[in-house]
């Protein structure tokens, strides 16, 4: 039996995600496992992929049309070489599970999204009813197509370099053309990969950044906007958490601001810890907190920001300064200072 | 030609027709039914698509449950408590 795993990369590092991935495939006994690394010139990545412990070999596919590939190209691709394997699995993302859900389509086949645990070759678990009920489902279909949630699988190591092997990737389909493509991502880690996350709701107003950026800086947290704050336009959107936007299970979440609709707790509830400061006594996010501090923001932040900066805790990084496409926001004087402040201490 | 967000940011994609998008809930608001809109459904005749033989879902649920809640925790009664709560939290999971 053979199990392909689509890699996630940035186009010269593995993301760990794919490790992550890899642990969920060796769930079936037994099988072969290779990695399909799609790309231009990430020979790189190919090379960090077939040292992964438990991969048996890797597809290079190395094509300019595959460098930031478009869905119908990746599944193109895909499509060109997965036939011969019996499951075919990626890491979960909102790409992922569309290149995976075309494949499946193409192929008549049902397909498992954003699987918490394998619990036998094609029982899983997964989220229902918006993230409030776990469901365990048996896919019979006689292929196995899913993406896996990356943060409930253990990375796997290193091991042996295993071969790596080229493979000719068929043209551009020409479906669709990426006109423009801008990145606000400002190079810090993921949300789904942080450690600390504070959150500020739609409460912070103007005054999002200005006012989390010092506190996320201090704590070496990334920060997290509710749909409020999105949609307001005081947060970009790849920063959301909950169920429009990420699921986060950090070791510490600090709700600034958030009411804690049940949207919202989709998105933090298997956080370990949650923190929760809010103006209100009765706001549902004090239900799921462990702790709770009832205060307004604007005042509980700065003089919690001003104990951590007497002691300055001595976290390994400091993420670096949001560069924010809202123009009102990137200028922001307390944004500036972040800027400041942070380039001091680096 | 559609905008739609990625992980990083945002991208505009021009697609060949026919195309299938879905769209986000921000992107307009809803359309309202009105009563006369309504009646005037009623008269309209509705077209019955021809069926596609597919092959028959292979998903099986087994088994539903709820996830345990998060139990309510402790209210807090001062910054310092919580700064100290922060930074235990900190040293626990680096």
């Amino acid at each position: 039996m053979k199990i392909l795993l689509l890699a996630e990369h940035d186009g010269q590092r593995l993301e760990t995600a794919t490790r992550c991935a890899l642990t969920a495939a060796r769930a079936w006994p037994n099988a072969r496992i290779e990695v399909l690394v799609c790309g231009c010139k990430a020979d790189r990545v190919a090379k960090q992929a077939a040292q992964m412990e438990g991969v048996s070999g890797v597809w290079l596919a190395d094509a300019l049309h595959l460098e930031h590939p478009l869905l119908e190209d990746l599944c193109a691709t895909l499509a060109a070489m997965a036939a011969p394997f019996t499951v075919v699995l990626a890491p979960h993302n909102r790409f992922f599970a569309s290149v995976l859900a075309r494949y499946a389509a193409q192929c008549d086949l049902g397909m498992v999204q954003d699987v918490l645990a394998i619990t036998a070759p094609n029982v899983y678990v997964r989220l229902r009813h918006a993230g409030t009920a776990l469901e365990t489902v048996q896919n019979c279909a006689p292929r196995q197509i899913l993406t896996v949630r990356a943060s409930r699988f253990a990375p796997a190591g290193s091991g042996p370099q295993q071969s790596i092997r080229r493979l000719e990737s068929p043209p551009a389909t020409q479906l669709a053309r990426r006109i423009r493509a801008s990145a606000v991502g400002d190079g810090n880690p993921r949300l789904q990969d942080a450690r600390v996350i504070v959150t500020g709701g739609r409460a912070l107003g103007a005054r999002f950044f200005s006012v989390l950026q010092p506190l996320a800086a201090a704590l070496g947290a990334e920060i997290g906007a509710t749909r409020g704050a999105v949609d307001s336009h005081f947060a970009p959107r790849h920063r959301q958490v909950g169920q429009t936007g990420f699921r986060v299970e950090p070791a510490l979440y600090i709700a600034i601001g958030a009411s804690g609709a049940i949207q919202h707790q989709v998105g933090m509830r298997n956080s370990k810890t949650v923190i929760a400061i809010n103006k209100d006594p009765h706001a549902p996010i004090f239900e799921i907190a462990d702790y709770g501090l009832v205060g307004d923001l604007f005042e509980v932040v700065p003089q919690l920001l001003e104990v951590f900066s007497a002691t300055q805790h001595s976290s390994g990084r400091t993420p670096t300064p949001c560069r924010c496409r809202y123009p009102t926001m990137a200028h922001d004087a307390g944004v500036e200072a972040a800027h400041a402040a942070s380039g001091n201490a680096s | 030609m559609a905008t739609c967000e990625t992980a990083s940011g945002d991208e505009d994609i021009a697609l060949t027709l026919p195309a299938i998008i879905t769209a986000e809930l921000a992107l307009a608001n809803p359309r309202y039914v009105t009563l006369m809109e309504l009646a005037a459904a009623r008269k309209k005749l509705v077209e019955g698509a021809e069926r596609v033989e597919r092959l028959a879902p292979t998903l099986t649920s087994l088994a539903l449950y709820p996830i345990a809640p998060r139990q309510r925790g402790i209210l807090l009664s001062s910054i310092a408590e919580l700064a100290a709560i922060i930074r235990a939290e900190l040293g626990a999971s680096s």
